[in-house]
């Protein structure tokens, strides 16, 4: 459900394919996160743009990946509707870097770059 | 019939009444949410806040019902009913498996998160979520019934 390409200074970017991320499909999200980042060390950035509704399930599955992560930040890129309800809501886009959109998070030095700005 | 045809005429007329009887599994709660939205988005355009409150919520109370109720057996049936006014979505489950505990819904208030993302927190977010989006809420035991209704107001609660 998410197409895993690299830049060339090493950013992760992952794609999401679903348009939902919810009860029915947080178990796949989180496999396919962990495939997509194991052999992986630096940036992740991860464009929802395609992602038109997550639920707690879904919300709980992108804690569980940040946390996956040992410490780097999960960049989230293009969060819209439900998404950046959800977010909000929760106040988990303090707790996530969030970006407007893919290309202004490969403008920005990453996680270090956005803390300065 | 249900309860909720009845309640809310102090809200106007109903604009949208939508009733079935799914099975209580992940797929068919998307599936009905998908339906339940199609018909929403068609009667309602331009309230695009309120019917996104209202899909959270339907997934939320759904999901809550198959993996508690049934205890995510993906066997039983629920009803949802949803009746739409200009000002108020109100929403009616119906389902036979385990009562809630305690026969009233958890209160959870969302802490503020810890600092640390080691102890974030990866579930516990539905009741928030539905206490949040909504104005009212209730919920009996009929016998062998869960009866859960829930209002979304068209225009949102302001979220501070």
């Amino acid at each position: 459900m998410m197409q895993s390409t690299e830049t060339p200074d090493g950013v992760l970017v992952l794609t999401l394919k679903a348009q939902r991320i919810d009860a029915a499909s947080a178990v796949h999200f989180k496999d396919d996160f962990r495939k997509a980042t194991t052999a992986q060390s630096g940036r992740v950035v991860m464009d929802l743009a395609s992602v038109t509704f997550m639920d707690s399930s879904g919300l709980g599955a992108m804690v569980a990946a940040l946390k996956s992560l040992d410490g780097r930040q999960l960049e989230l890129c293009s969060l819209t509707g439900a998404v950046d309800k959800v977010f909000r809501l929760t106040r988990m886009d303090k707790v996530f870097l969030v970006h407007a959109d893919v290309e202004q998070a490969l403008a920005c030095n990453g996680p270090k770059g956005a803390d300065a700005a | 019939m249900s309860s909720l045809a009845r309640l809310p005429r102090a809200f106007g007329a109903p604009r949208l009444h939508y009733e079935e009887t799914i099975n209580a599994d992940p797929i068919s709660v998307r599936d009905t949410i998908l339906e339940i939205m199609r018909r929403l988005q068609h009667e309602f355009p331009s309230q695009s806040e309120g019917i996104i409150s209202t899909e959270i919520v339907l997934a939320e109370v759904l999901n809550n019902i198959a993996e508690h109720s049934y205890e995510d057996s993906n066997l039983g049936d629920v009803s949802v009913s949803v009746l739409c006014t200009d000002d108020m979505i109100s929403v009616e489950t119906r389902d036979h498996g385990l009562p809630m505990p305690g026969l009233t819904p958890p209160a959870t208030e969302l802490e503020s998160l810890p600092v640390g993302v080691e102890d974030l927190p990866e579930g516990g977010f539905g009741w928030f979520f539905i206490r949040s989006l909504s104005t009212h809420m209730e919920y009996r035991r009929t016998g062998s019934q869960n009866i859960f209704c829930v209002q979304i107001p068209t225009i949102p609660k302001i979220v501070t």
